[in-house]
């Protein structure tokens, strides 16, 4: 972890290099500009670099490396790696970070127990996602702030990925070892984010290694492999894939009087190739092609008397491929980066003989961004970004699950969505942002975003700002503000044109305070208003309500989040709390209910310790509050159609149990000459907590069955490494 | 672009009354004669329940309220439930003030309850005034293709079909001598090689209301 903040004149950076955990000036570092300036500290770690770079970065044999931005007066301060750790790995601090915004470094992320080593899993130990096993079990996104995983946007290298996780949400689509910063942004993030009213998270690809490395590791999730190395002095090549095997482990688990019988077992793959090439020492060439591909097929011969259409085979195949080439710029005073990307996004759904869902996207996209420091007191920051994608539809399915819904969908007796054709959604946007520095502790950003969704022929200018003020030295206080929008192209809603889109107003207040020279907190409070909320006023069995979504709703999301971590040479870990409250209204006048997505607790605690270059253990604990639910007060039997009609309670006025569990992760690492052997066993769900999730109802909603969590999950790996 | 996720709980109710049993209390059908009603003509309403004391029977529900429109009377008698229909002046006048067309049916819901060993149950139903119609014909059976006597007499493994099944009716089936498969379908399986000595039912529905059952003795062999 490192913390930076600026200090320049017009001529040269000035700073100073520490050790994190002791707080001790490190001297004899090399601090390194963006071109071909270099400084060494001195013996009280201070260090004089000539010029006017955006960031500067450092190197240190023993320490993880660090890019720093230069925003004011600069202090780095370098953590110690741990033995037996990877050796490329860069942390830097997001530009006008926000309240909230945390970045934490990939060892710690993937050494979390219940991570499975998986980066993009590690992440929802973080203040402000929830503990979504409660809340979406089989998700395949973020819940942020309260909101929906629809309403925050998961971005590699800028571009969006329709997917965070690969089916059961076991593992992300994405392998770390592919990924450089990953960057999260709970809320009030600055212009060059859009087309999200909740979070981001942000992740960058790993630039390209200057030695030849490999690795190839067997676990109970997938079998994977990468390779990754220098092409002569200015290029560099990485190519991985993964590939489940769960589909082999499934069939010795599943009951055998479940009634289910896998044609295809579920499975998936994943796949990364990148090639860089700096033809000069300011410019630099990316092409990065990645991809994932689901697939599941199952039969079941049981009847299913409140949905006979339901009964037979399911079907679900779901694959995408995004390639992304890229140029960027940098010389002292300006970073230009422009890049192109094109996608396929292919999700087909098939149930019983008679419903299907068949989407098939194809997609363009650019994104530019320049930043301009001009005099080293003031930054200026201007992008743009379009996107077009058409999307190919052939549907005879029921309508999703709605907000609020306290049902999930009926295929016999909803009224079903009968479409074919072909859809084109055009997105324009554009940002400029101004960052100054009217005193070296303060830093100021403003700016506005403007977001055109062209289908919907709705333009919206969202302005946002963001300020942070260094009280003392550790102690620093942010405070941001904006306007934030996302389209309607969720689920069915993508299909109707005259739809504004979701917006919500942020505010947040944090402050970052060292305790102790290896201890820090952060503490958020945020609020969010919400407006224009989507909602469907008509019942789903209706064949009228078709094409009748409204911008109805309103709501808020408040709450607080805090993060307090600790990091030695040896022991890493925090302790992260979220207290939030997300209400909502589906229209005026209606009375006010929580969301469906509503945390009000969740509490985790993660704890690791390197014993010896050989063995690191550790554990985590997570205490969330159980998700709402609507609950069953009766049901109606209807003669006609055979069928039971519940009868609801108020929405979202219970909540399914609390819950806790803990998981445990050893890792033994075996070092030989040439090569490094790495096992490690993953432990999740230690003391077999099968709390409730969820509940189902019987034929005629008389008694109720608890669908729980997954009761444990252990997870054994092994990995070679060159 | 967002993808779409669809989520489905891949557990079974092992331990929750299946909708073929009839040891648990439960509306079965509910039958109008006729299901649909010519002007001034007079219907009959019955209700067909099941519970674990005392079995499938015929039962009078002990309360029906027409839940719309006005005009529409249903009488307790001494013989039963009846429905009464409009005339046709006043049929005229109930399509006029809902702005149906002139030769269109009305259809009215109507609001049931009826007694069980286990409390009241609650059941909804709609008749259709315009236009008679007819209940279907109670189905008979075959046991593994072979007309049943008066009686069920299967083993574990046998099938249990409608005789001449109809593609446009409906068929819901009911035991209390084990586990069923198939029992939305035209033709059942018993799943329990313990079952022994009880009853085998199949309600027929048609798509405009009509309702006819079969309940049978079932004797099914290990």
């Amino acid at each position: 972890m490192c913390t930076g903040v600026a200090f320049a004149d017009t001529e040269a950076i000035r700073g100073r290099v520490l050790d994190d955990a002791t707080g001790q000036p490190l001297p004899g570092v090399t601090v390194y500009g963006e071109s071909d300036e270099a400084a060494v500290t001195d013996e009280s770690g201070e260090f004089v670099l000539p010029g006017t770079p955006l960031a500067v970065t450092v190197i240190e044999g023993s320490y993880e490396p660090v890019v720093v931005p230069v925003t004011g007066r600069l202090e780095i301060r370098l953590v110690a790696r741990p033995e037996g750790a990877e050796v490329i790995e860069i942390v830097g601090e997001s530009r006008a970070a926000t309240p909230g915004a945390v970045t934490i470094d990939r060892q710690q992320l993937t050494t979390i127990p219940g991570a499975r080593g998986d980066v993009l899993s590690g992440i929802k130990n973080l203040p402000g996602i929830a503990n979504n096993g409660s809340l979406t079990p089989l998700s395949s996104g973020l819940i942020i702030r309260g909101a929906s995983p629809e309403s925050s946007r998961i971005l590699v290298d800028g571009f969006e990925i329709p997917i965070l996780y690969h089916f059961l949400g076991v593992q992300s689509v994405l392998p770390t070892e592919m990924l450089g910063n990953v960057e999260y942004l709970p809320g009030t993030f600055g212009t060059s984010y859009g087309r999200a009213s909740a979070g981001i998270v942000a992740a960058t690809s790993r630039e390209t290694p200057t030695e030849t490395s490999a690795f190839a590791e067997l676990s109970f999730i997938n079998v994977a492999g990468l390779v990754q190395g220098p092409i002569g002095k200015r290029a560099g090549y990485a190519v991985a894939a993964r590939r489940s095997v769960i589909d082999a482990i499934l069939p010795a688990v599943i009951p055998s009087d479940s009634g289910l019988n896998f044609t295809a077992y579920p499975r998936y793959y994943d796949y990364q190739g990148k090639a860089t090439y700096q033809p000069t020492d300011r410019w630099s060439l990316q092409a990065f092609v990645f991809g994932s591909d689901d697939g599941v097929e199952l039969v079941t011969d049981r009847d299913n008397a409140a949905d006979p259409v339901a009964t037979g085979s399911f079907v679900n195949t779901a694959s995408f491929t995004r390639g992304i080439a890229s140029a960027r710029y940098r010389r002292p005073g300006l970073d230009m980066k422009h890049a192109i990307s094109a996608y396929t996004d292919t999700n087909h759904f098939t149930v019983g003989r008679e419903r299907y869902l068949l989407l098939d996207r194809l997609g363009i996209a650019t994104r530019s961004e320049t930043i301009w420091d001009p005099t080293g007191w003031l930054r200026l920051t201007v992008g743009a970004e379009s996107d077009l994608t058409r999307t190919d539809f052939d549907i005879k399915f029921t309508r999703p699950p709605r907000e609020g819904d306290p049902r999930g969908p009926n295929f016999t007796n909803d009224a079903l969505i009968v479409a074919t054709g072909a859809a084109t959604s055009r997105d324009l946007a554009g940002w400029a942002s101004a960052t100054a520095y009217p005193i070296p502790s303060l830093e100021i950003t403003a700016g506005a975003r403007v977001d055109a969704y062209l289908r919907n022929d709705v333009v919206e200018v969202q302005p946002r700002g963001q300020a942070a003020f260094t009280v003392t030295d550790g102690s620093t206080i942010r405070a941001a503000a904006g306007t934030y929008t996302r389209p309607a192209q969720n689920l069915d809603q993508g299909l109707q044109a005259d739809l504004r889109p979701e917006t919500a107003h942020q505010f947040s207040v944090g402050v970052e305070q060292r305790l102790l020279s290896s201890v820090t907190f952060r503490g958020t409070a945020f609020y969010n208003r919400l407006s224009d909320l989507i909602v469907l006023p008509a019942d789903r069995r209706d064949p009228t309500s078709l094409g009748g979504y409204e911008n109805l709703g309103s709501g808020s999301v408040r709450g607080v989040e805090m993060l307090l971590q600790a990091r030695t040479e040896k022991v890493f870990g925090w302790l992260a709390y979220t207290g939030a409250i997300a209400t909502r209204r589906d229209a005026d006048g209606m009375p006010e209910r929580r969301f469906d997505y509503d945390q009000t607790h969740n509490l985790i605690a993660v704890a690791s310790v390197q014993i010896d270059p050989r063995w690191r253990v550790g554990g985590r604990f997570q205490l969330t509050t159980g998700r709402p639910y609507t609950p069953v007060m009766g049901a109606v039997y209807q003669s006609d159609i055979d069928s039971y009609l519940p009868m609801y309670g108020a929405p979202n006025s219970q909540r399914v149990d609390v819950q806790h569990q803990l998981d445990l992760r050893v890792d033994r690492t075996w070092t030989f000459d040439r090569w490094k052997l790495a096992a490690y066993l993953d432990i999740s769900n230690v003391y077999v907590n099968a709390a409730a999730i969820d509940y189902q109802y019987n034929f005629d909603y008389s008694q109720r069955t608890a669908l729980t969590s997954l009761p444990i999950l252990p997870s054994f790996g092994v990995r070679g490494e060159l | 672009m967002k993808r779409i996720v669809l989520v489905f709980g891949l557990v079974g109710c092992a331990d929750v009354p299946q909708p073929f049993e009839l040891e648990h209390a439960r509306v079965m059908a509910v039958r109008t004669e006729p299901p649909a009603l010519a002007p001034d003509a007079v219907g009959r309403i019955d209700v067909l329940v099941t519970d674990a004391e005392r079995g499938p029977r015929l039962a009078e529900p002990s309360a029906i309220v027409v839940t719309a429109p006005a005009g529409i009377e249903v009488t307790q008698t001494a013989a039963g439930w009846e429905v009464q229909s409009p005339s046709a002046d006043e049929l005229a006048g109930v399509r006029a003030s809902l702005g149906f067309p002139a030769d269109a049916d009305v259809i009215v819901p109507l609001a049931i309850t009826v007694e069980s060993s286990e409390g009241a149950l609650a059941a909804q139903k709609t008749i259709a005034f315009g236009t008679a119609a007819a209940n279907p014909s109670a189905p008979t059976l075959l046991v593994d293709g072979a007309p049943m006597g008066d009686r069920v007499e299967a083993r574990a493994d046998s099938s249990v079909a409608v005789a001449a099944p109809v593609a446009e009716l409906s068929y819901r089936w009911f035991s209390s001598v084990g586990d069923l498969i198939g029992y939305t379908t035209s033709a059942v399986r018993f799943d329990d090689p313990s079952a022994g000595e009880g009853l085998l039912g199949v309600v027929v529905r048609d798509q405009a209301g009509g309702v006819a059952w079969m309940i049978t003795p079932a004797e099914v062999a290990p």
